[in-house]
């Protein structure tokens, strides 16, 4: 596929908002800015030309200390001829990212998990909740001031301290 | 101030750098065994080699100052042959020890040879003498493992001013020989700048490797100089010491007590608790108990036969303040001038 | 006056019929389901978090244990983005390897959702018989590495070692063997009156909706959509070969079987072209900073010696860059985007797990259906919890 088009196609409907292209070991990558990311994800899902009807996976990255924090990458997948297009958004702490779960219901679950394990949030979504760890759980592991053995692991294990809930 | 282009950049630099030094403050890294941040440059090892512009051969940049003008490159197709084919030669005679080596996993040697990607050097046994003895009992020599880099000569010779080794013969036959062997004192400063395992310590029964344990940086607790050096910890059991070029005030070098008096840190005769003596034995009492019972006699003595008849020695391995409090309890408490200091307690 | 309520049902992380610890709550209204939320992470052990302070080749075993039923596909995930990142390429003798490796993992992941699936339904005698003939293909992975179930074969630019004539042997058996087991396994199943019943029009979901859903794999191509990262985005050596992608129409539980059935034929087809066509060479690239030396070597080279320490104890040094991966797993679009730093740890390393996807869509698929449909359906996407909890 060819994707001057596409991203032709996106600038038309929401001028500037294509802020970087760059090509990845053999996949098309494209930078969106925040404040447009809605209305492209909307054309590149609903548009002719481009029709990405799968939202194959969310990535979180945790660029500490880079200001804007995080990367969010959307990898998506046209079922036409089986391309695909990666879309990267910068987002900071404290920052909400419009949710994309109306457009695909994959994002649904990969966005919760993206606020379980890195804590960005998502407005609009149906059901923001944790989904690998458990509900009481502080802290975000992914991120990189996260200890790897945990939050107390110099602690010794106290299991009076656990909770009843079922 | 003089200015050289080094792979296409202008750097410029005090008049008398080398030009290892000049690429170093640009941020470009050349590769090298033998130069040390602490010694003059030795050029032994030949991996430094650059390409200066007009010269028909190249040139070991760590012994080479920079001149007006010069271009400058450090990295190429022939300069990376070339520096392969230097490495090779050095590592022919090199003995097949990572496996039983102390300094593997932080070996300069290792590393280099790493980050070329070096291939296919079959082993070539040195028909030499295994001289196992050294200039000190503390430090082992291993001749199998010696890269002839003379950065130990060097240390010994500018770094502390003795000279107690020396690298005799030439080529082939070269050998590291403790020549002086009465004048070391065994500062382990050889051992400190050694790239390989050729110095190693002969203390310290548990080594370990070194991403096993931890190294906890500290202060050395022998006199006021106050070096800084870095613990080797392995299951809460001290294993050795190490320092760093760039620490503290003492730049890396230690003496002798500081590099190898550290067995007494897990001691098993150290006191853990204090003892008052009670019918002619030792038994193990509280700080309280401890601290009453001294106050308590203190006094008494005091009061019968005088303040001067007692006498206060303090030592260096208690901080400043701790010292001000001590000649203060003396002088005012006890109302005695009788106060002193060892340093070397 | 009645009031209609309704109840709450807890299909609980302890259940023979989930496949692993998947919890969802059904609320059901009568017999019928109304509303079904899964709730995962009893599996989580945090691989993402571990593989940012490991070596890359130390994270191999690791990956073995996402989709642990089929554990060889997850391995050549991994190796081919970290080669695709550092550039190098596995010889061909090593990527024929791979795709027999690849290939019986996925009979043997698919024997388990047989087995397993129709014993959910009630049909006990199926696992017994996947389960003997998925003990042959545990002898074939002992055999080429020693472990059974996770055999983390599959290194950073090749195999681990090259395939001895026992296991040579042992594949051409089960080749030949296997088309007869296939055969049974129609015979006890695919015209079965109470089968059919049970699943045809259960669990429909529309080729649209599955790829709203983010579904690959058998449960995309049940309904429909011709999908296969194998034909998609072809790698190692897989355009060699001449199979066919099996599609269903309904997109009903019984299409998902019917494709699940057709690729175990695909797959031995696979097997069979690729161990007799099987090229000589080296297993593995001769990159100084992958291959392992051999001990030979080790104890007469001291560069072999230092960098088979270095790789082992510092590890392989992967230049900075970003990238997507994916190969089919057994359960669909297994990817992997890797992002590196230069050095030896991966700064990043997230896990396209297909599974994860599969299970999100359970809330659409249940609903509307019966509590005995529920198990039915679970089966029918065949999900492992490892994949999906990481």
């Amino acid at each position: 596929m060819e994707f001057s088009p596409i991203v032709d196609a996106i600038c038309e409907i929401c001028p500037g908002s294509v802020l970087k292209q760059t090509d990845h070991h053999g996949t098309h990558e494209i930078t969106v800015a925040a404040e447009s990311f809605y209305e492209v994800m909307e054309t590149l899902h609903g548009d002719e030309k481009c029709a990405f009807d799968m939202l194959t996976d969310i990535v979180g990255i945790d660029r500490l200390p880079r200001t804007p924090r995080f990367d969010l990458l959307y990898i998506l997948l046209s079922s036409r001829d089986f391309t695909r297009l990666i879309v990267r958004l910068e987002t900071d702490e404290g920052q909400d990212v419009p949710s994309v779960s109306s457009i695909w219901h994959s994002a649904n679950w990969g966005e919760r998990e993206v606020f379980d394990l890195l804590g960005i949030k998502f407005s609009n979504h149906p059901d923001l909740r944790r989904i690998l760890t458990w509900e009481n759980f502080e802290g975000h592991p992914l991120r990189k001031d996260f200890p790897l053995l945990g939050k107390d692991y110099d602690k010794p294990f106290d299991p009076t301290t656990i909770e009843d809930y079922c | 101030m003089v200015t050289v282009k080094i792979d296409g950049r202008k750097v410029s630099v005090p008049k008398g750098t080398t030009i290892m030094e000049a690429a170093q403050s640009a941020g470009i890294d050349i590769p090298s065994l033998c130069y040390h941040k602490r010694l003059p440059p030795i050029g032994s090892c030949n991996m430094c080699i650059v390409q200066i512009k007009g010269q028909p051969e190249p040139v070991t940049s760590c012994n080479t100052p920079v001149k007006r003008g010069l271009e400058i490159t450090t990295e190429s197709e022939a300069l990376h042959e070339q520096r392969v084919v230097n490495l090779k030669k050095i590592l022919q005679h090199h003995a097949l020890d990572c496996p039983i080596c102390d300094k593997a996993g932080e070996c300069d040697l290792q590393n280099i040879v790493y980050r070329f990607g070096i291939t296919d050097v079959p082993f070539k046994p040195r028909e030499q003498k295994r001289d196992d003895s050294y200039a000190t009992s503390l430090i082992r020599y291993w001749p199998e493992r010696c890269i002839m880099c003379r950065r130990c000569v060097t240390a010994c010779h500018s770094i502390k001013g003795i000279g107690a080794i020396d690298i005799l013969e030439e080529g082939e036959e070269a050998r590291l020989v403790p020549i002086a062997a009465d004048k070391c004192k065994s500062c382990g400063e050889c051992m400190f700048v050694c790239p390989t395992g050729a110095l190693t310590e002969n203390l310290s029964r548990y080594k370990g490797r070194p991403w096993l344990g931890q190294r906890v940086k500290t202060t050395c607790g022998y006199c006021g100089c106050g070096c800084q050096l870095e613990i080797s910890v392995l299951e809460n059991r001290v294993t050795g010491v190490c320092t760093k070029t760039d620490d503290g005030v003492n730049l890396g070098s230690l003496c002798v007590k500081g590099r190898f008096g550290y067995e007494f840190i897990g001691d098993e005769s150290r006191l853990k608790t204090p003892l008052i003596k009670e019918n002619g034995k030792l038994r193990k009492a509280t700080w309280d108990e401890a601290l009453d019972f001294t106050a308590k006699r203190l006094s008494t003595i005091r009061d019968t036969f005088g303040p001067d008849s007692i006498a206060g020695l303090s030592s260096a391995r208690i901080t400043n303040e701790e010292n001000y409090l001590f000649q203060k309890f003396m002088r005012a408490v006890i109302a005695t001038n009788n106060v002193d200091h060892c340093a070397r307690l | 006056m009645t009031e209609r309520k309704t109840i709450t049902l807890n299909m609980g992380p302890h259940h023979p019929a989930t496949h692993g610890v998947l919890r969802v709550i059904l609320e059901l209204d009568g017999e019928t389901i109304v509303n079904a939320t899964p709730h995962i992470g009893y599996l989580h052990r945090g691989i993402e978090k571990i593989c940012e302070n490991r070596n890359y080749q130390q994270i191999i075993p690791l990956t073995d244990r996402l989709d642990y039923a089929a554990a060889s596909a997850n391995n050549i995930g991994y190796c081919l983005t970290v080669e695709k990142l550092m550039g190098i390429e596995a010889p061909k003798r090593a990527q024929y390897l791979r795709v027999i490796m690849a290939e019986l993992a996925r009979i043997m992941g698919h024997h388990l959702w047989l087995g397993t699936h129709a014993l959910d339904i009630g049909a006990m005698t199926v696992i017994f018989y996947a389960f003997r003939d998925r003990e042959m293909i545990m002898d074939i992975n002992e055999e080429i590495s020693g472990y059974r179930l996770t055999p983390s074969f599959i290194r950073i630019g090749g195999v681990a070692q090259d395939a001895t004539d026992e296991f040579i042997k042992k594949v051409r058996d089960f080749v030949k063997w296997f088309p007869k087991a296939l055969e049974g396994y129609h015979t006890l199943l695919t015209k079965n009156k109470i089968w059919t019943t049970r699943t045809m029009n259960i669990g429909v979901i529309s080729a649209e909706e599955a790829l709203n859903y983010g579904l690959t794999g058998p449960s995309l191509r049940g309904s429909g959509v011709a999908y296969d990262v194998r034909k998609a985005f072809p790698y190692s050596s897989y355009n060699d070969f001449d199979f066919k992608i099996p599609i269903g129409e309904n997109g009903d539980i019984y299409d998902r079987y019917l494709v699940r059935m057709e690729e175990f034929k695909q797959s031995i087809d696979i097997i069979g072209q690729a161990i007799e066509n099987l090229p000589a060479g080296p297993v593995h690239t001769d990159n100084p900073w992958v291959a392992n030396p051999t001990l030979p070597e080790v104890q007469n080279d001291i560069s072999a010696l230092i960098r088979r320490f270095m790789i082992h104890a510092k590890g392989t040094p992967v230049p900075k860059g970003e990238l997507y991966s994916a190969v089919e797993g057994a359960k669909g679009e297994l990817g992997f985007y890797l992002v590196g730093n230069g050095n030896e740890h991966p700064y990043r390393l997230k896990i396209r797990s297909s599974c994860f996807y599969l299970a999100s869509a359970l809330p659409r698929l249940l609903v509307g259906h019966m509590v005995a449909d529920a198990v039915a359906i679970i089966g029918s996407i065949d999900v492992v919890l490892g994949e999906i909890d990481r």
